[in-house]
């Protein structure tokens, strides 16, 4: 809470034996990835409702399909990248065509794998996921959005997909000041020059980015998202009646994405103020230490409020706006 | 499970019933997938029609039965329009707009169908979890997953084969419809196939070859299951494509048809046939 820093998959593994007291049918199953993916303690409290499915991402799909029409509650769990890739066509096909009660788990989504290589960085899985339909993607970025985001997973009969975080963080805010609600965007602030709508672990660098702005002068507004679909349409048709530019934010690329999710719901509006869409420009994977990767592709608070105040002052009228 | 001559006869006779279904579906539809379906009747005749414990109901203990080669659908809805377990009515709607009968088995169209099917390599995997289900629910029923031998391709039906033997899936039975036939050709030419009970039993599974389209056969099969305590079974059915058609039969250029007047007339005398073979053969 606050400023301490929490690892997301210890609060993954602790919420995950709660909610397996309150749900007798929940199983969990792992791609030899038990305890990356944060289900060790799970294996040792319930062993007889642990799955080992071993390497083999589109198996375990299916038999988490197969176990869902029998009224058992499967998490699934495996590297993001190759659940939700590798088995992407069952993912189609067996879970979210059906609409059966299956919760997959991303594990290290986005670029937590950040030394090794694009094979093991997700960054498309948002854009994969999302063309099909009845799936949830929840997209949790600290460790309160992880708890919550699992916990509402579970709760929800139907497909869910959670793209896990791997790396310590701050919450965004103090739980007391949190409201998690599935579909719901969370209005942190409100800005009448630009708002940034962010979703997963960047919250705490648009955070960041505010304040920077906030101290250019700039009313800016953040709403976070750790939902991505179905996308909290009604905060996004706010913020885009009541501020000049609006930004996305995304440890994902841009194509596809939750920007563009985004620009979907913006494109029908006859008036709509510009969007300028942050994240991983597609085909531009590269490795190294992950905080510096982030930096090397503009993902920090200094470099966005950087690059928003550029762009905030080409938007017509827009630097005007500087000295109301 | 026993039967008796009285059994085989009247599997024989759904078997037929099922094969005019087929047939008629697609001639009033025009087109459909034809080969697989016959190749298949049989064996899916047995099972709809005596060995499954409640197959198509909504019963949470009955038997589950996989069609992991989905375009084989017509062999189902030609058996479940026999026996009742859909209105017979339904198949003239076959692949018509928004029909409960799409061209591949779909649960959220037609409740009777156990999981939805199409692309190929899927159903094992989900019959596994079914399987384990029924085991960790201790509810006893089985579940049946009909594959094709082209099918065998898919590598997914390999990683289910190898968790359904290290889970010890007794109660899982695959049964490969082995016509030796896919679309660009023979298996043997296309991807050979034809060492399928050596792979089964390198990979834990107690396998067993039949021809498919005997009934005595299938039954005795079918009605042993598992075939080794502790072990998922696998049934290696010896068919032909098209199988009663005779036009159709084992040729590469009826997966699917797309029936002309000619061969109408000839599949009604096929079929008379067929009928003559069971009653005074």
């Amino acid at each position: 809470m606050g400023d301490l820093e929490q690892d997301p998959r210890k609060i993954f593994e602790t919420t995950l034996i709660e909610l397996a007291q309150k749900f007798p049918k929940l199983l969990a199953l792992s791609c030899d990835s038990a305890s990356g993916a944060g289900m060790g303690l799970f294996k040792s409290q319930f062993p007889q409702r642990f799955i080992e499915l071993g390497i083999s991402e589109q198996n375990a799909i299916g038999v988490a399909a197969g176990l869902s029409t029998c009224g058992f509650i499967p998490v699934v769990a495996a590297i993001a990248p190759f659940i939700s890739m590798r088995c992407f066509e069952q993912v189609r096909d067996d879970i979210a065509y059906p609409n059966v009660n299956v919760k997959i788990i991303g594990s290290s989504s986005g670029l937590a794998f950040s030394t090794l290589g694009s094979t093991h960085q997700a960054i498309e899985d948002i854009a994969i996921l999302r063309a099909i339909p009845n799936i949830v993607i929840l997209n949790p970025g600290d460790a309160f959005e992880v708890r919550e985001a699992l916990s509402a997973a579970v709760s929800h009969f139907g497909p869910v997909y959670i793209r896990m975080p791997r790396h310590k963080t701050v919450d965004l805010l103090s739980e007391e000041n949190r409201k998690f609600q599935l579909g719901k965007g969370e209005i942190i602030s409100k800005g009448k020059d630009l708002t940034i709508l962010v979703t997963g672990v960047l919250s705490v660098e648009a955070k960041k980015a505010c304040e920077i702005l906030r101290n250019q002068g700039l009313s800016v507004g953040l709403i976070n998202y750790p939902t991505v679909k179905p996308v909290d349409v009604e905060s996004v048709m706010e913020a885009s009646q009541n501020t000049r530019l609006l930004i996305t934010l995304e440890e994902h690329v841009t194509s596809g994405g939750f920007g563009s999710t985004i620009s979907e719901v913006l494109a029908p509006l006859w008036s709509r103020p510009p969007l300028l869409m942050m994240g991983i420009k597609e085909g531009s994977t590269t490795v190294g230490p992950y905080h510096q990767l982030r930096k090397f592709y503009g993902l920090t608070g200094e470099i966005i409020a950087e690059k928003v105040l550029s762009f905030y002052r080409e938007v017509p009228n827009g630097s005007e706006t500087e000295s109301d | 499970m026993t039967y008796n001559n009285n059994t085989v006869k009247m599997l024989k006779e759904l078997a037929f019933h099922t094969r005019k279904n087929i047939i008629e579906t697609i001639i009033t539809n025009g087109e459909g997938h034809v080969g697989g379906a016959l190749s298949s009747t049989d064996i899916i005749a047995a099972l709809f029609g005596y060995v499954m414990n409640e197959p198509g109901t909504q019963s949470e203990i009955r038997d589950r039965f996989l069609l992991s080669a989905g375009h084989k659908c017509l062999a189902v809805y030609g058996v479940m329009a026999h026996l009742g377990l859909i209105d017979k009515q339904l198949l003239k709607t076959y692949n018509q707009l928004n029909t409960p009968l799409s061209g591949h088995t779909d649960m959220k169209k037609l409740k009777q169908i156990d999981f939805s099917t199409g692309s190929l390599g899927h159903g094992l995997t989900i019959g596994n979890g079914m399987a384990l289900a029924s085991v960790m629910n201790e509810s006893n029923f089985k579940v049946y997953v009909l594959m094709g031998d082209g099918e065998q391709g898919e590598g997914s039906i390999w990683e289910a084969a190898t968790f359904a033997s290290h889970r010890k899936l007794s109660n899982l039975i695959g049964i490969i419809d082995r016509n030796r036939l896919q679309i660009n050709g023979k298996t043997s030419d296309v991807l050979d196939t034809s060492d399928l009970e050596e792979r089964y039993r390198s990979f834990g599974w107690s396998v067993k070859t039949i021809d498919g389209h005997n009934m005595e056969e299938i039954l005795d099969c079918l009605t042993s299951v598992p075939f080794e305590t502790d072990k998922p079974s696998m049934i290696i059915a010896n068919t032909v494509k098209g199988k009663g058609l005779s036009f159709a039969e084992n040729n590469v250029s009826f997966h699917h048809w797309h029936a002309d007047e000619n061969q109408i007339k000839q599949a009604y005398a096929d079929l008379e046939k067929i009928w003559e073979e069971i009653n005074h053969g």
